[in-house]
């Protein structure tokens, strides 16, 4: 008596099926991302640009400009020290560049460990905040993007924003 | 000799009284024809200063664009109307409340700019007039002057902007722009150093030329003052009957910081 084909069709799946349940070869995960350390180290600017938020929120022609070669900006540099993934002091060198950041040096912490998003800077009884527009990650690694907000001082509306991107020297 | 010196002291404070100029404030700093706002004005030294009452006396528009109507709780001048009552937040100080396209019965578009004074209900005494105080702008105007951001601290980058073709006068017209010149002031309208004068350079393709200055860079107030406002305007040569070159400046605009944080 000859197999059907239908049996000797479903044998040869099972067989196809036993030989492809393999383990899958996946590379190691690697370390957790700790967006924290990528902070570390000395950062310079590359490029600065302003924003007039009340003009791009009535939607008004003249919502922003490049100002990176229009002061010497490129000559700030922003150092972060960290012991660990703990933040410890800063410093500032403005060069010619205005003064993004008026403190020369001090402290630094952040608003979360895990994920910082607002870095306090404080020098003695001074203190400035600036926010990160992005972790400095992945393929953008060497680049580290800072958000300065401005807002009326009376009704908290956003009026200024300026974008800081910096590059790790 | 004391008795003189101390009088001459009474005579000048009294004086820099006199001459002090009332300046008021508003709460938002910034508001829109749709915003509610709160101004608050001082008046002393003025014919207003120890009244029990004051009434606020308003029209739309004094800096003559656009329809001037008063505003709608002014009643009349003999009798001010019990909605235009202030309120008293201190001694010769009085704040009232008012939106703008509510009080003047126009639309936002009308409405660029505010006049004020305080009176009695009677009209038997009141202040100079307060104007004009602008509206924020809810539609872009384009203006001759005008600076980036529209809005600015003493601590901001700021943008000067000349458009040549909407000059009002045949010199700015056909001006060939070369600087523009800013001058600072203070809280007391004392001007702050000397006047900035500021390199300019042509947006390419346009009729718009521009410059840029730091306010507290470039100005510092005197100990215990702060930097107010600032006038610009740009500077150019145009060729006289002669054909030979003659300075020439566009008219002054002035802009008043606004406090951020």
């Amino acid at each position: 008596m000859k197999p059907s084909i239908n049996y000797l069709f479903i044998t040869g799946l099972i067989v196809l099926l036993a030989a492809g349940c393999k383990p899958e070869n996946y590379k190691p995960l690697g370390k957790a991302t700790t967006p924290i350390t990528s902070l570390a180290g000395t950062w310079k600017i590359t490029s600065v640009t302003q924003k007039d938020e009340d003009a791009a929120n009535k939607g008004f022609p003249y919502q922003q400009t490049d100002l990176t070669s229009v002061f010497p900006y490129t000559d700030f540099t922003l150092t972060l020290n960290m012991n660990g993934a703990m933040p410890t002091t800063f410093t500032t060198s403005p060069g010619s560049s205005p003064r993004i950041i008026s403190l020369a040096g001090g402290n630094w912490s952040v608003d979360d460990p895990a994920y910082p998003k607002v870095l306090t800077l404080t020098s003695g009884t001074d203190t400035a905040k600036v926010t990160l527009g992005a972790y400095p990650l992945g393929a953008s690694a060497s680049t580290l993007k800072i958000a300065l907000a401005k807002h009326d001082a009376t009704s908290g509306k956003l009026l200024i924003s300026y974008s800081y991107v910096f590059s790790k020297q | 000799m004391i008795k003189t010196f101390a009088a001459l002291i009474i005579l000048m404070l009294s004086f820099s009284m006199g001459v002090r100029a009332q300046t008021p404030s508003f709460s938002p700093a910034t508001f829109t024809a749709q915003d509610q706002v709160t101004l608050t004005i001082d008046v002393t030294s003025t014919p207003m200063a120890g009244v029990s009452q004051a009434y606020i006396w308003i029209w739309a528009n004094p800096g003559g664009v656009g329809p001037t109507p008063n505003g709608t709780v002014n009643g009349q001048w003999s009798a001010s109307d019990p909605s235009a009552k202030m309120t008293s937040v201190g001694t010769n100080k009085w704040s009232f409340t008012f939106t703008g396209t509510t009080l003047f019965g126009l639309a936002p578009a009308d409405l660029h700019d505010f006049g004020f004074l305080l009176k009695t209900v009677d009209g038997s005494k009141q202040t100079p007039d307060f104007k004009p105080f602008k509206f924020d702008p809810l539609v872009f105007t384009p203006t001759k002057l005008r600076i980036f951001p529209a809005k600015v601290d003493t601590n901001d980058v700021v943008m000067l902007n000349f458009d040549r073709s909407l000059g009002a006068t045949v010199d700015e017209q056909r001006m060939t722009p070369v600087s523009a010149t800013v001058t600072a002031f203070d809280e007391t309208g004392t001007q702050v150093g000397s006047s900035l004068t500021v390199t300019i350079t042509q947006n390419t393709g346009t009729t718009i030329w521009k410059g840029f200055f730091i306010p507290n860079v470039s100005f510092k107030p005197a100990t215990g003052h702060v930097l107010q406002k600032f006038h610009y305007k740009f500077n150019g040569t145009v060729l006289d009957t002669g054909g030979n070159p003659a300075q020439v400046s566009t008219d002054e605009a002035e802009v008043f910081f606004v406090s951020m944080k």
